[in-house]
């Protein structure tokens, strides 16, 4: 057995399948593929299980237990259906609470396509965001083990925030282009898509954004709470200009959601 | 205060002598530094060190095999892969220690979850979320020379990750002070665990790289280029990180892929070649610098590979495999059991030595103050002098 990446189906082998029975979580029976993964969603578990992770990403790292099984048993009463549990998620007192904001740090998903839609800025080429989300140690759909990427505090180390750091500045001169590659060589494109994406400048939009709000608009998109760097903030009187911006993306808060 | 600070405040007046806290180290008199070598993907054992006498090393490696003409001899029984020919100089001065047999039990052949257990030192079916280092190194392992408690040259830092470590990533010196550069740093008290964390790493990068540029502005200690590729390259980061003396208790390289599936003989012979290549520069400076002494080096891999070989001139992933350690006080020869090559465990090698005893070599016979990993369960060897 096995999974086509294309279209999510199970590939089903039948010379190398064991058409024996089997115990499985506690039954028994001749299984297939489905049957494996209707007996893991029996189990209470899965959803505790899988709310508890969209905690981890959505809310805080401390879990609130009660919420969690109320979550969850929404979650299972409406068959696994994703929208009505991530509905009660983004409404819950939890998520309002003042004090679960910036708790968490930003994936390099969030960081990436983040920083993209404050700019609104249109992707020509999905593979370029990919790469920068590779590079920073997010390689779509290649978590480093079954378990998933370690997330949380883990996302930041010496070379990773480093990396982020000089992602930004490359945005701010002028060349999309590095924003996915070349950063230590190590993810270098297809020369087509190199070229292409020279073209980008992201200053036009960044130029846009500050011009289309205001200096607290601009200050609260960015920043969950209040700059580190306060120099960064103070120093611009009336209008920011892009180097506030990139001072204030280079502030520590700007790694936080 | 807590041990951030007070390493900090030690650093800074260590020099003039006039730490209260210097009697605390006044036992270890140089630091010691670890150079851990993963060999990336499972290297194959039985080709590193050939039972060459055995008659079943041949029925099962009948065309990958490696014939007389390509190995060195170093017992009656075993001989080493000629491509490791440059470490003959260090095993006839008795400064290489060859650990036969090293795995652990239930044997895990998937690569991510066998070099997580490696890493974190854990049991085959036991998840554990920090590395070994991290309960070896923080609190016990102390010397004014160290700047952080360890720096991984290029990948994988599970071994040295948990919030009590603080770890280096980079790939090279001058890019990591490079790149450095870009981060501004104010230091600030927060409650909040994730800011925390970043403004901890923030700090990590501007000490680390602050001191780094002081010191090779002050020194500015040249080493000549190393062979062995990448390897080497690394190894090279590493020795001048050391020379320099701006380096940690744990230094990490990593070489590969060992992944030998198929045809394998030649991509074999060109990552033992490179590694090889790079220890023996690696130790010409050291040696050079009279630090030949304060180094320890080990290898480490995920496992090594199955007995017999496959189909495609290759081997699939095995069991247990043998692992180096190499430095001044190295008491050289061979330890552990070589595994028996005809008493197979669904055809692969049985491990004779649990990997954790080489972590209790470090941590309890190279660093000495060090409680170690279960050292009751998984004694420490006695090859350092």
């Amino acid at each position: 057995m096995s999974i086509d990446r294309n279209t999510g189906v199970f590939r089903f082998y039948k010379q190398r399948h064991d058409f024996g029975k089997k115990k499985f979580l506690g039954k028994s029976g001749a299984f297939n593929g489905e049957d494996i993964v209707n007996i893991i969603f029996e189990q209470p578990e899965t959803a505790t299980f899988l709310v508890n992770k969209l905690w981890l990403e959505f809310i805080s790292e401390s879990p609130n237990k009660a919420e969690i099984d109320r979550l969850a048993k929404i979650f299972r009463a409406n068959n696994y259906e994703m929208k009505p549990l991530m509905h009660e998620l983004l409404i819950s007192k939890d998520f309002r609470r003042p004090a679960n904001y910036g708790r968490l740090i930003k994936s390099p998903v969030d960081f990436i396509v983040g920083t993209l839609r404050i700019f609104e800025i249109p992707v020509q080429d999905g593979r370029v965001v990919a790469f920068a989300g590779a590079h920073l140690g997010q390689n779509l759909f290649d978590p480093p083990n079954v378990k998933g990427w370690p997330g949380g505090n883990e996302w930041i180390t010496s070379s990773s925030l480093l990396s982020r750091q000089q992602l930004l500045e490359r945005m701010f001169r002028g060349n999309g282009a590095e924003m996915s590659n070349r950063a230590n060589g190590k993810f270098a494109l297809p020369k087509i898509l190199r070229e292409n994406d020279r073209k980008v400048d992201l200053r036009p939009f960044i130029e846009r954004f500050i011009k289309t709000h205001d200096k607290q608009k601009i200050i609260n998109v960015l920043l969950v709470e209040d700059a580190i760097n306060v120099s960064s903030t103070t120093s611009a009187t009336g209008k920011l200009n892009t180097n506030d911006i990139l001072a204030l993306m280079s502030d520590p808060i700007y790694q936080l959601k | 205060m807590n041990r951030r600070e007070f390493l900090k405040i030690s650093a800074g007046v260590s020099a003039a002598y006039a730490c209260p806290y210097s009697s605390l180290w006044a036992r270890v008199e140089r630091p010691k530094y670890l150079l851990l070598i993963e060999l990336n993907g499972g290297n194959d054992g039985l080709n590193t060190i050939i039972p060459f006498r055995d008659p079943m090393y041949k029925k099962l490696r009948p065309t990958i095999g490696l014939s007389n003409g390509e190995i060195i001899q170093l017992s009656d029984q075993l001989a080493i892969h000629q491509a490791l020919e440059p470490l003959y100089s260090l095993w006839q001065a008795e400064n290489l220690a060859i650990v036969n047999g090293v795995g652990y039990e239930n044997q895990n052949r998937s690569h991510f979850r066998s070099i997580e257990i490696w890493d974190t030192a854990s049991n085959s079916d036991e998840y554990l979320n920090t590395g070994w280092l991290s309960r070896v190194i923080p609190g016990n392992v102390k010397h004014s020379n160290y700047l952080v408690d360890g720096v991984v040259i290029g990948r994988n830092a599970t071994p040295l990750s948990g919030n009590n470590m603080r770890t280096i990533v980079m790939n090279t010196i001058a890019n990591f002070t490079r790149q450095a550069k870009l981060i501004e740093q104010k230091r600030q008290q927060t409650k909040n665990p994730a800011l925390a964390h970043i403004l901890g790493v923030q700090s990590d990068i501007k000490d680390t790289a602050q001191a780094i540029e002081q010191k090779t502005l002050g020194t500015n200690i040249q080493i000549p280029q190393f062979q062995g590729g990448r390897f080497g390259k690394q190894l090279q980061e590493a020795a001048k990180l050391i020379v320099n003396g701006i380096a940690a208790p744990v230094i990490k390289v990593s070489i590969g892929s060992f992944d030998t599936h198929a045809n394998q003989k030649g991509v074999h012979q060109l990552l033992l070649d490179q590694l090889a290549q790079g220890i023996t520069s690696f130790y010409e400076v050291m040696r050079d610098h009279n630090l030949w002494n304060d180094v320890i080096m080990m290898t480490y891999s995920e496992f090594g590979r199955r007995a017999k070989q496959n189909a495609s001139q290759g081997t699939d992933h095995g069991t247990a495999a043998p692992h180096f350690l190499i430095g001044g006080r190295v008491k050289g020869g061979f330890y552990g059991q070589q595994p028996s090559s005809s008493d197979l465990q669904d055809d692969d090698l049985r491990y004779t030595v649990d990997f954790r005893s080489l972590y209790n070599t470090i941590a309890i016979n190279w660093w000495e103050n060090s409680t170690g990993i279960d050292q009751s369960q998984y004694p420490a060897l006695d090859l350092i002098a």
